[in-house]
């Protein structure tokens, strides 16, 4: 079970940066 | 006599920076060479394989993209080798499966380029997980941090594109690491680095005991994680054991294996520029700045420990707590400054009891992160603090800054901000809250100021991507393994890619021609700005904490 939150956990941490990304893609293109 | 060892290193690394920096460029210009003899068919297998027939140019998102999907698939990998490795081969000791939080924390620790380890080699982790997770990770992040550094350079120099990841990534690795790594092994090895499969050793002691002789491929690991600035050790306790550095020869040679890359980017920025006095500029702020902290450190080191001086023990060696006899102050200085200036993180004295003051040499040196740095991410933060330095003397005196030709505007200095500012947040927020929960009180050994640095010391390390620590700290909990774990991602990340963000801004905007009025960042008045501005930023951030660890547990020990 413990397994499964580490691999959920790990999974929002990217998809964050994933959205993050697209903040920056905003930003550059203003 | 210290001094002299000092110098002499720093002497050997200053005639490697130039033919260093210059094959650097030559491998990732993408112009015919000499190198393509040696390399060209192996990376043409490898792209054949994989798939990459067309290597044509990325998007900067597209690059970041391809960067951070790379790392995750590593990370799956990763996780379930570890989980398993009980089962899996090479496992002569017998070693059971990595617990779930601390799996968690080390494939983050390891592609992050951290290697900030919760876990202790000997006994955590079997030969099979050894080499195929952490000798493996130490590779693919330095090479991702290489390509990234490599793809910022072609954005703010006007390169027709920001590159393709996979073939940045192909030719770190076959031009630059492998080779690198197989031949500081090899001299590793001659130098009495033990490199085999054999299991622990057991062996009788002169009194008649059993004792356990942690051995294994040791060599191979040795060599890469100084090279690729990664620093996650064999043992536990990494380079202060004598199978991972058994010499001050050997000493040397890791010193110089984690320093010379870091190092010659500048000179490479340069080439890309086409002026190589835009990467003396940066080298020589780099090199500033370390020499300041050094100083700092090394006289600290030499002065003993007050508490100690005053019971009347001699301190004419200086402090030499937590240090290696065959290494002495000199060589524990120079180690300590390189290893957190080129944010590797291996240690081969315990950080945790220098003395105050030489204690604010690594941690600063973390938390500014761009004094050479790890790989390649360093020179990219000190080219960001550039950016700033532009733009604000370009407020000064009311003219629109430019950096290279190209015009900064609000939304370059936007990506700055926020990849500037991240990284106080992530070190002070989680040291604050670490305070408020007995999850982060109970794991403190020494309460009281230096506990402050304790907790300080983990984040700045986990958000530098540094790996070392003030080893007093009980780390191996869950809190720790997830905080440390979720602090290393956003400070390896973000910062990449909102920098990555700003080469393709860079990259689409049309050069100014110079004019008398343009200012100029290749002499040494932006030098002296450069180097102002990333300590002013420094300070501001973070000395009040400074004054509440350090520089107050050695204001109590005077």
């Amino acid at each position: 079970m413990m397994d499964l939150y580490m691999v959920v956990a790990l999974a929002v941490l990217f998809s964050l940066l994933y959205g993050f990304m697209h903040f920056c893609a905003d930003v550059v293109e203003d | 006599m210290g001094v002299l060892q000092i110098v002499v290193v720093i002497v050997i690394l200053l005639l490697l920076v130039k033919p260093v920096g210059t094959y650097l460029y030559h491998v990732f210009s993408n112009e015919p060479n000499r190198t393509d003899r040696w390399f060209a068919r192996t990376e043409k297998g490898i792209y054949s394989l994989i798939g990459l027939k067309k290597r044509g140019g990325m998007s900067w998102k597209k690059y970041a993209i391809s960067f951070v999907l790379t790392n995750i698939v590593l990370v799956a990998f990763s996780y379930i080798f570890l989980r398993l490795q009980k089962g899996l081969p090479l496992n002569p000791s017998g070693i059971g499966n990595m617990e779930e939080t601390l799996t968690f924390n080390t494939v983050i620790s390891f592609m992050t380029n951290t290697n900030l380890q919760h876990y202790s080699g000997e006994t955590g982790v079997s030969y099979f997980s050894q080499m195929a997770v952490m000798t493996m990770l130490m590779f693919t992040s330095a090479a991702s941090g290489f390509s990234v550094a490599v793809a910022f350079v072609r954005g703010i120099t006007g390169q027709k594109s920001v590159g393709n990841f996979f073939e940045d990534f192909v030719k770190a690795h076959i031009r630059i690491f492998i080779p690198l790594a197989v031949l500081v092994t090899l001299i590793m090895v001659g130098l009495h680095v033990p490199q085999t499969l054999k299991p622990t050793l057991a062996v009788t002691t002169l009194d008649g005991q059993t004792q356990q002789i942690a051995i294994g491929p040791i060599a191979s690991l040795e060599s890469i994680k100084h090279l690729g600035t990664n620093g996650g050790g064999f043992f536990g306790a990494n380079s202060a054991h004598p199978f991972e550095n058994p010499s001050p020869l050997t000493n040397v040679l890791e010193i110089l294996s984690m320093w010379m890359l870091p190092a010659s980017l500048p000179y490479m920025y340069g080439l890309f520029a086409k002026n190589k006095r835009q990467g003396w500029m940066i080298f020589s702020a780099m090199m500033t700045l370390f020499v300041l902290f050094l100083g700092l450190n090394y006289y600290s080191e030499t002065q003993g420990n007050p508490a100690i001086n005053a019971m009347g023990i001699d301190s004419s060696q200086g402090s030499m707590e937590g240090k290696e006899v065959r290494f002495g102050i000199a060589q524990s200085a120079l180690f300590t400054t390189v290893t957190t200036a080129a944010t590797t993180g291996t240690v081969n004295n315990m950080h945790d009891t220098q003395t105050p003051l030489g204690s604010i040499t690594p941690l600063t040196l973390m938390m500014l992160n761009n004094v050479f740095g790890g790989k390649g991410v360093g020179l990219v933060n000190m080219l960001m603090y550039a950016i700033l330095g532009v733009f604000l003397c370009g407020l000064m005196v009311g003219r629109t800054p430019e950096f290279l030709g190209r015009k900064i505007e609000a939304r370059e200095m936007k990506l700055i901000a926020i990849a500037i500012l991240i990284h106080p947040l992530i070190i002070l927020v989680p040291t604050a809250g670490a305070f408020l929960t007995n999850l982060g009180n109970g794991s403190i050994s020494n309460p009281g100021f230096h506990g402050m640095t304790q907790v300080l010391y983990e984040y700045t390390s986990a958000a530098a991507n540094n790996g070392s620590g003030f080893e007093g700290l009980a780390d191996n909990t869950s809190f720790w393994n997830i905080t440390t774990g979720v602090v290393m991602m956003l400070g390896r990340y973000v910062s990449i890619i909102a920098m990555l963000a700003v080469a393709g801004s860079m990259i689409k905007k049309k050069p100014v021609p110079e004019t008398i009025g343009t200012f100029r960042t290749d002499n040494g008045l932006f030098t002296g700005i450069l180097i102002g501005t990333v300590l002013i930023i420094g300070a501001l951030t973070f000395l009040p904490v400074i004054v509440l660890g350090p520089i107050a547990e050695y204001l109590t020990l005077r």
